[in-house]
């Protein structure tokens, strides 16, 4: 209850602040004041187009986060195996992860359809991640518990579900987690830069081009909204089994 | 026949084994005494095929090998029951298993909800669940109390009649108590000071003077 009243009182202050700036720079397309920025966000969320274009935004970049999941897990999985792939491979791994993304967002405007940026750029966030810390958790595997299962020569099903996988389980959700919330904005980003119709990008877009700014303040909300709300979901997930082994 | 032939290794500079010769029976249970460091847990490495020489052969027993590591090696994130059903053991003779060392009822717990005397006796649990034909076994009873060792030890003689063992210990009793030949040995590098059946020693006395080397 404290903890809610001080919550309260934390916002409270905040929007006052910013009901102060407002007042003060007294140009709405500069800074909108809170309260049209609420009545924004409001009459954007009674328009069917406001719910395709979240539903659009929010499915290409879980797209883009499976694919990045499913690969990175493969590769970490051959990587940490064999020596010579792993030698192989590391040099796209950093290229990857020192090429500016917007570089990949124009490269994909080039080579994709618009619809398949968000997918491809969520993609090239999630992937590097997952691989190096799945390979990670792979080489961190404790050897005595390896060689335990090599001497009692254990079903190799049981060494990948009861050794392998438990060990590389919270290097996985560490990189789940950070992939998400940066896959997220990096898909949000791609979609302002190639404009993409009928999604939070595109609106973003449209509200800078006709300077809209309560819209764009609207907006910007709903993403921030979106994400607390995707991270939460995912934490639900990924304590389930936990909480089902303790019932 | 088990044997270890000209064998030889070291660990970084450290010489643990120099053209040690050494020869084992099947059906046989040999204990190897011998103070912490000098290189008895490696004999058993080298035995069992865990660890390969540098150079000269090791023959190892015939037949399938169960294990008792010093370090328990169980997986901590699986219950008591799971650590044996891990290694395709049936989930009846698992429980029997841990019944026969008192672990009844404990089965849903994680090691680390179990006591240290606990985690050995499921390690122990596990090695005769598993079983087979031969037992590497190294220090057995560590970190049991004398009550438990007691009633560990008594089933341990049961499952391990009629088998090839191969055990380290530095602990007299369990070695006169469990094997059938003690060789006693010191080093790095190893070397053998006596090796006699059992039943050769007048009691625990007698081969704690030997260990000592009195």
């Amino acid at each position: 209850m404290k903890k809610l009243l001080r919550g309260l009182l934390v916002t409270a202050f905040w929007l006052l602040c910013w009901q102060g700036a407002a007042m003060l720079v007294g140009k709405a397309v500069l800074l909108p004041p809170p309260l049209s920025v609420l009545k924004a966000l409001l009459t954007l969320a009674g328009t069917w187009e406001f719910w395709l274009s979240v539903m659009n935004s929010v499915l290409r970049v879980l797209e883009g986060l499976l694919l990045g999941v499913l690969l990175g897990v493969l590769t970490a999985a051959g990587t940490a195996r064999f020596a010579p792939l792993q030698n192989l491979l590391s040099p796209v791994m950093s290229a990857i992860k020192a090429t500016p993304i917007a570089s990949f967002i124009i490269l994909a405007l080039v080579w994709f359809r618009v619809s398949f940026i968000p997918v491809f750029t969520a993609f090239l966030i999630v992937y590097p991640l997952v691989w190096a810390n799945v390979e990670q958790g792979i080489r961190s595997t404790d050897p005595a518990l390896l060689e335990m299962a090599r001497a009692f020569r254990m079903p190799r099903k049981n060494l990948l579900t009861k050794i392998y996988l438990p060990s590389v389980k919270p290097y996985f959700l560490a990189a789940f987690n950070s992939g998400m919330g940066m896959a997220w904005k990096a898909g949000i980003a791609a979609e302002v830069i190639c404009s993409d119709r009928n999604s939070i990008g595109g609106a973003l877009h449209d509200a800078k081009i006709y300077l809209e700014t309560e819209n764009l303040f609207a907006w910007t909300f709903s993403v921030i909204l979106l994400s607390i709300l995707l991270e939460k979901l995912f934490f639900r997930l990924a304590t389930w089994e936990g909480r089902r082994r303790d019932a | 026949m088990p044997e270890f032939r000209d064998v030889s290794l070291s660990f970084d500079d450290r010489v643990i084994l120099d053209r040690f010769q050494f020869s084992l029976a099947e059906k046989t249970r040999t204990a190897i005494l011998g103070t912490s460091g000098s290189g008895k847990t490696t004999v058993l490495r080298l035995a069992s095929g865990l660890q390969k020489p540098d150079s000269g052969t090791v023959e190892s027993f015939s037949g399938k090998p169960s294990f008792l590591f010093q370090d328990d090696r169980l997986l901590p994130w699986s219950s008591a029951l799971e650590n044996l059903t891990a290694l395709g053991i049936p989930p009846e003779r698992a429980k029997e298993y841990l019944a026969k060392v008192g672990l009844a009822g404990e089965e849903e717990k994680l090691p680390e909800e179990l006591s240290g005397g606990m985690k050995r006796r499921l390690a122990i649990a596990r090695c005769f669940a598993h079983g087979g034909d031969v037992f590497y076994l190294d220090e057995p009873l560590q970190g049991l109390d004398i009550k438990t060792a007691g009633d560990v030890l008594a089933f341990m003689a049961g499952e391990l009649r009629g088998k090839s063992v191969l055990m380290i210990t530095h602990n007299p009793e369990e070695a006169l108590a469990l094997a059938d030949r003690v060789v006693i040995v010191s080093g790095p590098p190893l070397n053998v000071v006596s090796d006699r059946p059992a039943s050769g020693f007048s009691g625990p006395e007698e081969l704690k003077a030997l260990l000592s080397g009195k």
